[in-house]
């Protein structure tokens, strides 16, 4: 069992996604930075997909009362285990008891807590995400016991090894795909959304993170359509969203981007307040 | 007429007919939908559809290339209009529970006894579920009643408020920010994420509403709670 001492700013419990339920407006949910989550399960052994604990700045304390496995990835986070620093990136042993504490990191915005076996909390249709309206709680509140498994001593060995998460390189433009609605848009808009530098609001959160900008633009809303993580819709009022993990599954707004997965990871460690570009990209 | 089929992100297909809000258009929406749910049922994780179009998400194995090829040239039967059910949703169309009665009376000529007559008149047919869990998007409206949608949208719309917005009407399945107007309120659960089928109703279904007063509402929402209450349909399974 893990015991949240202190929850942080907004520490959940992340899946691979919710899946077979978008039919019903189930958000997808799920991590927001795929790839240091499926890094931090690799490492241990575990499936890909298993629950781990996602959180951001300020971060948790979290107490563990069995002997584990972990693996902190994700933005540049700095660790304490029982008061002595441990590195991220790499499988670390946890005796029964420890406790661990989590500083805050000096950019990016999601860091990934994984133990072996998989963080156990209920599932709701199918997967242990949180998500508001769908599970009872939407982050971790102080008090609150997760159920990990006990250990196997047998089995559960890890040869350490350590995976370089790849580093956001802030110079780095934005890769997108045209959108669907991107043909509706006139040319000279085109280029205009395409050159311009954005800056990410810090009312940005896992449903969407918004562009802003100084432009004066907009477009026509369209009959309401299906949208994904990564769909970039632009309002009447030129306001321009991206859709991430736990967005809707349908819009009436113009979809003119969409993010490639790989994407979708690099804007989510891109903190409110920075800037980022845009690379067209084609399929 | 034929949809448009394109790669929609890095595992998806999006399949669109023309923009527009029709019954020939959804027809053909829910059959091509249906059709690649069951035969495609390997090769896809699920689909989302809306007015016109579909959304099919592929499973990271599947080469979207390929897929799209196959389903770009099947053959689609007609969808039957008689499969799904008709419900009978309750309603309680008091001022206490739609703020907005008055209004959408007033703003298209009409007393509040017409707009509840009206509103409560025609079949509804599910197009989709969208925007919220559960959340039914409702084709049908008598334009009469048809209302712009609120220039400044509600931080809070009540769960089960039944509203209209342009020419749709819908009810909110949960406490959600909302932009429509609100005419009355439904005690029913839209949205059970203990079951395995968590929605109450399926695109192509159909619901007439029927006008209750606040007694009943209340009535209904302890049989609610005792699990007592049963929804009247009619039709297949």
């Amino acid at each position: 069992m893990i015991e949240v001492l202190n929850a942080g700013l907004f520490t959940s419990i992340q899946d691979s996604g919710r899946y077979g339920y978008r039919r019903f407006g189930v958000p997808l949910s799920g991590v927001m930075h795929g790839q240091a989550a499926y890094n931090a399960n690799i490492l241990l052994g575990n499936d890909s997909r298993d629950a781990l604990i996602e959180f951001t700045n300020p971060a948790p304390v979290l107490k563990f009362a069995l002997a584990t496995w972990i693996v902190v990835t994700g933005a540049d986070f700095r660790l304490e285990l029982n008061n002595t620093a441990i590195s991220m990136n790499s499988p670390v042993y946890v005796d029964a008891n420890s406790t661990l504490k989590i500083y805050p990191s000096s950019s990016g915005v999601w860091g990934y807590l994984a133990v072996k076996g998989g963080i156990q909390s209920e599932k709701v249709l199918g997967s242990r995400s949180y998500c508001s309206g769908i599970t009872s709680k939407y982050r971790l509140s102080r008090g609150d016991e997760l159920p990990v498994r006990e250990l196997n001593t047998t089995e559960d060995v890890i040869s350490g090894s350590v995976i370089k998460d790849y580093a956001i390189n802030r110079t780095d433009s934005l890769k997108v795909y045209r959108g669907p609605d991107f043909h509706l848009l006139p040319d000279r808009l085109k280029s205009v959304l395409i050159s311009n530098t954005y800056r990410i609001s810090p009312q940005s959160n896992r449903m969407a993170y918004l562009f802003e900008h100084e432009l004066k633009i907009g477009c026509d809303e369209i009959i309401t359509a299906p949208v994904q993580p990564g769909t970039i819709q632009m309002t009447p009022s030129g306001k321009i969203i991206a859709l991430m993990r736990d967005a809707q599954t349908t819009g009436g707004y113009a979809r003119i981007f969409q993010l490639p997965e790989y994407s979708i990871d690099f804007l989510s460690q891109i903190r409110g307040n920075n800037t980022v570009s845009l690379k067209l990209i084609s399929q | 007429m034929s949809p448009k089929f394109q790669i929609f992100g890095d595992h998806a297909i999006l399949v669109s007919w023309s923009a527009e809000i029709s019954a020939d258009v959804h027809k053909k929406v829910l059959a091509l939908d249906s059709l690649i749910r069951n035969k495609f049922h390997y090769d896809i994780i699920e689909t989302v559809i809306s007015f016109h179009s579909i959304a099919v998400y592929l499973r990271s194995t599947t080469s979207t290339d390929l897929f799209m090829e196959k389903i770009s040239v099947l053959e689609v039967d007609d969808w039957d209009q008689e499969q799904g059910k008709t419900f009978e949703i309750p309603v309680c169309y008091e001022t206490d529970f739609g703020p907005d009665l008055e209004d959408v009376a007033a703003a298209n000529n009409l007393s509040v006894t017409e707009v509840i007559k009206i509103h409560s008149a025609p079949v509804y047919t599910v197009q989709f579920i969208g925007f919220l869990p559960g959340f039914p998007y409702l084709s049908g409206l008598d334009k009469r009643l048809q209302m712009l949608r609120r220039p400044t949208p509600r931080t809070m719309v009540q769960k089960g408020s039944v509203g209209i917005g342009g020419s749709q009407t819908g009810i909110y399945t949960m406490d959600s920010p909302g932009g429509w107007h609100i005419i009355g309120n439904c005690p029913l659960e839209f949205f059970r994420p203990d079951m395995e089928f968590p929605v109450l109703f399926n695109p192509g279904d159909r619901i007439r509403f029927k006008a209750i007063s606040t007694d009943t509402l209340r009535e209904i929402k302890e049989q609610l709670a005792k699990s007592d209450y049963e929804l009247k349909s009619t039709g297949n399974d």
